[in-house]
């Protein structure tokens, strides 16, 4: 009975372990008009993914806003001196 | 992306056009420096790889053909001198290569055989917000750890991607990656990012 109805569910969703795998597929558009309604209903339903998707959401922010290392000033003249030298050379 | 501007600009570098030079200096700079530190993790090497890098650019604006943007391009020569670089000094992994086949997004024993948690990812803690988290210094240099870790293939497509802010396009033409293969990677990496932050999370509640 139990099985049963798990296979009459995961018809309608997905499972949480198909989420988690096919979370990216969603987010970046590659993913059957039947696969991406079935990912989007159980993460309307299912907090433990719902938490899932917010800590991938909050890597990706943490990663968008590292902090950006720059080229300096000396490193800027550095590269500007060698390619003098190499248009004189 | 190929444009006539990518062409006239790369022209007037090979002419030595200095004011040109410094237009391409700060348009791709900053992205080759932290490309190069992404690469190799030996900050030395980094360096090394990132001259190597630009004298390259220097001895090839002439026969640059405008096929893909100058950004692509340069980050082309990067990537291939860095690859250069690190097959000399480890094992290392054909940029094409997904690496084991069956990587998992999360640990398996997690899932009960029907797929459902059985260890659910804990939510976040009381007054924890996303946007907070990334503010946070401490978890910004977890983060940046977990990032440095991850397989090579994955790190390049994760710093291109979401520290950069490639599209998705853009990444597969510089690197020869295929969609699907792109999206694997990047996902695999994401993985590993949200397990280290969980980690993290489960460690300072």
């Amino acid at each position: 009975m139990k099985r049963w109805i798990i296979k009459q569910v995961s018809r309608f969703m997905a499972t949480c372990r198909e989420t988690t795998e096919g979370y990216t597929n969603l987010t970046e558009g590659a993913l059957s008009d039947t696969e991406r309604t079935r990912i989007r209903r159980h993460l309307m339903v299912c907090p433990a993914c719902k938490t899932y998707r917010a800590q991938m959401e909050t890597g990706v922010k943490v990663l968008h806003e590292l902090p950006k290392e720059e080229v300096t000033e000396s490193e800027r003249d550095a590269l500007l001196r060698r390619f003098r030298e190499k248009k004189s050379g | 992306m190929p444009d006539d501007d990518d062409l006239a600009l790369a022209k007037r570098i090979a002419a030595g056009d200095e004011a040109a030079f410094l237009a391409l200096l700060e348009a791709i700079g900053p992205t080759l420096k932290r490309l190069s530190r992404a690469l190799v993790g030996n900050a030395a090497i980094a360096e090394e790889v990132l001259q190597e890098t630009w004298t390259a650019i220097f001895g090839g604006c002439g026969s640059f053909e405008g096929r893909a943007g100058l950004k692509t391009w340069a980050c082309r020569i990067l990537i291939n001198t860095a690859k250069k670089r690190t097959a000399r000094e480890a094992r290392s992994v054909p940029m094409s290569s997904l690496g084991a086949g069956d990587e998992h997004t999360v640990d398996p024993a997690r899932f009960a055989p029907e797929g459902y948690w059985v260890a659910p990812p804990t939510p976040f803690g009381e007054g924890k917000t996303p946007e907070g988290l990334a503010l946070h210094k401490e978890v910004r240099e977890h983060i940046q750890r977990a990032l440095q870790e991850l397989p090579e293939a994955q790190r390049t497509v994760v710093t291109l991607r979401d520290v950069e802010g490639w599209d998705p396009q853009e990444v597969c033409n510089a690197l020869d990656l295929t969609e699907t293969n792109q999206r694997v990677l990047l996902h695999r990496g994401r993985a590993r990012i949200r397990a280290a932050l969980e980690l993290y999370l489960a460690g300072n509640p």
